[in-house]
């Protein structure tokens, strides 16, 4: 099954002049690329799914909070992924940036004659040489900028697998977690410092009993909003009572979360398949194609629509006269 | 085999995958959750050792709150509270982000004054004991402690007073005036007095007088609520768990939950009688 042509656009026809071998590897890793972002997508929507639990009790409202995360995510990572898919043909890459260089090629051609297959022979022979002259991936185009939008990729990622590891680890030990939650609820301490009523000069001791009173109401049931995955009104004090029960293996694994979301970040940054494959190569001269055949078209309109306006329009009623003609 | 970025990364992706799908299993659990650890942190809770301290301050001021009832009972309670509580009150009240939610702007005046109110609530609460009111008589008894004030207009606005509103004319005076049309601007933010500075000053409007008779009944134990009408711009007490009464006005929480409407602005108005308005939310419960 071809799942890379549903988010990345790869399509037969763009491996057309390589060999099967090449082409079968391009549709490996792009299929293996979109597997990994399903997977992360469906990561994210299930945890959404888990932040509705515990906040609001409510399937329903679980289910529309996790496609709601799942969107974000899906959003955000394409637009990451997209934004590392840029190829390592460094030439082709500055052409697609800039096509001035080919546009100048027609300033003195004749291009109100041109027929459109005639301006389609231009366009693929260009495309022909580009093709034949680029056979080198190489990229030293540094620019500081890439640092920057690398940095705020990277913050991006971390962001979403830091809510998605927590909602994990609320998954993962959500029995554990309302065996303590039920046990601080029946805790003697806790309960007599609720009990005891508040004095006049000590704030101290006034805090105690003020957190105590939070802590049992946060913890206790409402009949029409009963507890369906964690026995906890509070979502921070769920998670202080979980990240205090398993200690350092929180950051443990909101490491390997985050490392699960930077995966197929890195991949698509290093990799030789992605930025120095011929998928991109093609895409590059695709676009290149298209923004030369448009430019011939409407360059030739243009100049029709220019000579028909030197001939036929009356310039001269349309000159303003002087005052004293007028 | 020479194997390439791409296969590496691959195998690492799936591996940590798998290993989160590890995670699951019961083993990992039964090691990793320690649920020793919370004894500790319910240490903080123990009132007996490590004993508090008591607070330094010792100084104490001393107010009195009287006022007559629904009936023409006359009260007078004379409580006591720490030298500067209004200045904390009042910059307590200033702190709070203009970002906040009104609901969590309500609940920060709340839990800061609840605790210099202590001395007022602790003689109300005694007073009911003594008396043995019931449910409704300890109601009332609140709340024309807070009905008998006349109203004052509170505003958020720098120069906002004096003013007309679709509900009268109000001067620039910002002090209790017996004909209820008192005004006082620059009240920051959202144009409400904490629950001691009203008992202090005595001047408040509709949110004021709300919080208050929240602070006392909360404390008290009653299951009560700050409700807020958007389309009225108002603001009044809800009671849950009480039968309704004649006019049966309602608000509701997030989940439905009912709480009965107490208009608190006006002097004679009991509980009951109907208040306006189809969109009374809990902002604070």
């Amino acid at each position: 099954m071809n799942l890379g042509k549903y988010i990345f656009g790869v399509r037969e026809e763009y491996f057309t002049k390589v060999s099967d071998k090449e082409t079968a590897r391009q549709f490996l890793v792009y299929n293996n690329l979109s597997l990994m972002f399903y997977t992360l997508i469906a990561i994210s929507t299930l945890a959404g799914f888990i932040y509705g639990l515990v906040l609001f009790n409510s399937w329903w409202i679980a289910i529309g909070v996790g496609l709601f995360l799942g969107g974000i995510s899906f959003t955000l990572l394409l637009l990451v992924f997209f934004l590392n898919m840029t190829t390592n043909y460094q030439n082709l890459y500055l052409t697609m940036t800039d096509m001035n260089p080919i546009f100048q090629e027609h300033e003195n051609d004749d291009l109100k004659n041109l027929s459109d297959e005639r301006a389609e022979e231009i366009v693929q022979a260009k495309k022909m040489l580009l093709r034949e002259t680029n056979q080198e991936a190489k990229f030293d185009h540094f620019h500081l900028s890439s640092v920057v939008t690398s940095i705020i990729k990277v913050t991006l990622i971390l962001i979403i697998s830091c809510v998605v590891a927590n909602s994990l680890e609320f998954l993962i030990f959500h029995k554990s977690l309302n065996k303590s939650l039920n046990s601080l609820k029946n805790n003697a301490t806790i309960v007599a410092c609720a009990k005891h009523e508040l004095t006049e000069n000590n704030d101290d001791l006034n805090r105690k009993i003020t957190l105590a009173r939070w802590t049992l109401s946060m913890l206790k049931e409402d009949a029409n909003a009963p507890f369906i995955l964690i026995k906890s009104k509070s979502l921070l004090l769920s998670m202080e009572i979980l990240s205090l029960s398993i200690g350092k293996w929180k950051v443990v694994l909101d490491i390997v979360v985050a490392l699960l979301f930077l995966t197929p970040f890195v991949l698509l940054k290093k990799s030789k398949e992605y930025a120095g494959g011929i998928f991109l190569k093609e895409a590059a001269l695709y676009d290149i194609q298209c923004s030369h055949m448009f430019y011939l078209i409407s360059e030739r309109e243009r100049r029709k629509i220019k000579e028909k306006i030197q001939n036929e329009y009356p310039y001269n009623e349309l000159v303003k006269k002087p005052l004293h003609e007028a | 085999m020479k194997r390439n970025f791409f296969d590496i990364s691959n195998i690492v992706f799936w591996l940590l995958a798998a290993i989160i799908g590890f995670l699951f299993l019961p083993y990992f659990k039964n090691g990793v959750y320690d649920n020793k650890k919370l004894e500790e942190w319910v240490k903080a809770f123990d009132t007996i050792q490590p004993q508090p301290q008591p607070d330094p301050i010792k100084e104490y001021a001393y107010k009195i709150w009287d006022w007559n009832d629904f009936n023409g009972k006359h009260h007078s309670i004379k409580f006591k509270y720490k030298v500067g509580s209004l200045a904390s009150a009042n910059n307590n009240r200033l702190s709070s982000s203009i970002f906040n939610p009104l609901g969590e702007h309500y609940k920060e005046l709340y839990t800061h004054d609840t605790l210099i109110l202590v001395d007022l609530i602790k003689q109300m609460k005694n007073y009911i004991k003594r008396n043995n009111l019931d449910y409704m008589n300890a109601l009332e008894y609140v709340c024309s402690s807070i009905q008998d004030i006349p109203y004052t207009l509170i505003l958020n606005e720098i120069n906002g007073c004096p003013c007309e509103q679709p509900f009268g004319s109000f001067s620039a005076n910002c002090k209790v005036q017996s004909d209820g049309r008192g005004c006082c601007d620059d009240v920051m933010p959202f144009g409400v007095y904490s629950p001691f500075e009203f008992v202090y000053k005595e001047t408040g409007d509709c949110d004021t007088r709300a919080l208050l008779a929240f602070t006392i009944l909360k404390e008290m134990g009653f299951d009560v609520a700050v409700m807020v009408s958007y389309s009225k711009s108002h603001s009044v007490l809800g009671i849950a768990n009480i039968i309704g009464g004649a006019g049966n006005s309602y608000g509701t929480n997030l989940f439905g939950k009912k709480y009965y409407l107490w208009e608190l602005t006006s002097e004679n108005w009991r509980f009951g009688y109907g208040v306006e308005g189809n969109d009374w939310k809990a902002a604070l419960e």
